[in-house]
């Protein structure tokens, strides 16, 4: 069975490497939009990037079809937490859920290494999960097969109290990083902010000009 | 070696979108490892009216899904006394393909098709994961055809022009990829329906 999974998962798409990064009012997230199948770039432009709510988004690293499920689900409960209490569902519940999700398929896990980020009335919040529910806040965090390089970047760039320029360039520089150093990874930039004004994606012009800025 | 073959059995299946419509097309060799079964396999199917799918893989596993979603288009079809969107038909092809994850269809999937929204495709992977583009290639034969479509594709392409282009993205596969061959089954999807054609193929 565990033998048929792997065979069919070589034939799944993978591949990505993204970022996230809590500033002083707000979080950033960015993400590659290649998509891979072994060696064979399967896509070009897929989203990585995912939004739950005008509060709340998630990255997906590993098998899109396992990522994709978790997203349906969290959006699910996410929309009916809303309309049951009257009150957006809190990062930290967000990501708690997730985690259940996928501590419950803990036999047979979903391949997918997640972000959870966004802000609510405790702040800016980014919460990271591994393949069997393993949930750690943190201030900074790359996730995908281009991390270590994006970490790279990351620990000698990141301090507290960014402003949201530094943030957006510091996730830019990092995600550039890694297009260059590993081959999962590639084919352009996502960018979002979501801070006390809502949710911001920024256009294919914004980012090429924070990279002729930053390089 | 030998499972791996039989895990991932050979095809070419391209879809296109373009300015009014999509054209999705399929070769029809059926082969198990190096030995060809048949000359004749239909890898194109039709969906509804509108919306068509073509699958590279297990010809048993892409005729099951095939019918499974044209029975909920109609179910949804007599429910909702409208079409489905090529997007919903999408997302039941994800959600069958996904509770199946512990056993799963070992089809590639491309759907599309032309809906109040205009054209769309979506590509679908065994597991299920739905990546919307506007052109796709799967099975042995997408490396190849994929270096044609994307050399020449535009967003402005005409129905005519596209039909050329995949075309000669699949010859391109055919020629060069054992897996694939024997003919080409096309689909020209418009707003005023699906168009069937069969290319002949001998090399």
């Amino acid at each position: 069975m565990l033998e048929d999974i792997k065979k069919v998962s070589e034939l799944a798409l993978k591949g990505t490497t993204t970022v996230g990064v809590v500033f002083k009012s707000g979080v950033v997230l960015v993400a590659d939009k290649r998509v891979t199948s072994g060696r064979y770039v399967a896509h070009r432009t897929a989203e990585k990037i995912l939004k739950i709510s005008d509060h709340m988004a998630v990255t997906i690293a590993g098998t899109v079809a396992d990522a994709q499920n978790i997203v349906d689900i969290l959006k699910a409960n996410v929309n009916l937490y809303s309309f049951m209490y009257e009150t957006k569902m809190s990062i930290k519940a967000a990501a708690n859920l997730v985690s259940l999700i996928l501590f419950q398929n803990r036999n047979l896990p979903y391949l997918v290494q997640v972000i959870v980020a966004g802000i609510d009335e405790a702040g800016p919040h980014i919460y990271v999960l591994d393949f069997f529910g393993n949930l750690t806040r943190e201030n900074y965090c790359a996730t995908g097969s281009g991390s270590m390089i994006a970490y790279g970047i990351l620990e000698e760039g990141y301090r507290d109290n960014l402003t949201k320029e530094e943030a957006v360039k510091l996730c830019i520089r990092a995600l550039s990083s890694a297009i260059k150093r590993d081959l999962a990874t590639g084919d352009g930039i996502d960018c979002i902010v979501i801070d006390e004004t809502g949710f911001h994606k920024f256009t294919p012009d914004d980012i090429r000009r924070i990279m002729e800025a930053t390089s | 070696m030998s499972d791996r073959i039989y895990y991932m059995p050979g095809a070419t299946a391209v879809g296109v979108k373009c300015k009014d419509g999509v054209i999705l097309a399929a070769e029809k060799r059926l082969s198990l490892g190096y030995y060809l079964l048949s000359k004749k396999a239909r890898k194109t199917f039709k969906v509804t009216d509108s919306i068509g799918m073509v699958c590279a893989g297990m010809v048993a596993d892409m005729q099951m899904l095939s019918k499974m979603v044209s029975i909920y288009a109609n179910l949804y079809k007599l429910e909702k006394e409208k079409n489905i969107s090529t997007k919903a038909a999408a997302k039941v092809i994800s959600n069958l393909l996904f509770n199946l994850r512990l056993t799963p269809l070992l089809t590639e999937t491309i759907i599309g098709g032309v809906d109040k929204d205009g054209p769309h495709i979506y590509i679908l992977d065994p597991l299920g994961a739905l990546i919307e583009d506007k052109y796709a290639a799967t099975g042995s034969g997408a490396p190849i055809a994929i270096g044609i479509i994307e050399s020449e594709y535009k967003d402005t392409l005409t129905v005519k022009e596209c039909e050329k282009l995949v075309e000669k993205a699949i010859r391109a596969a055919l020629s060069r990829d054992i897996g694939s061959g024997d003919g080409i089954d096309m689909m020209i999807i418009t707003k005023e329906g699906i168009q069937e054609k069969f290319i002949p193929f001998t090399s």
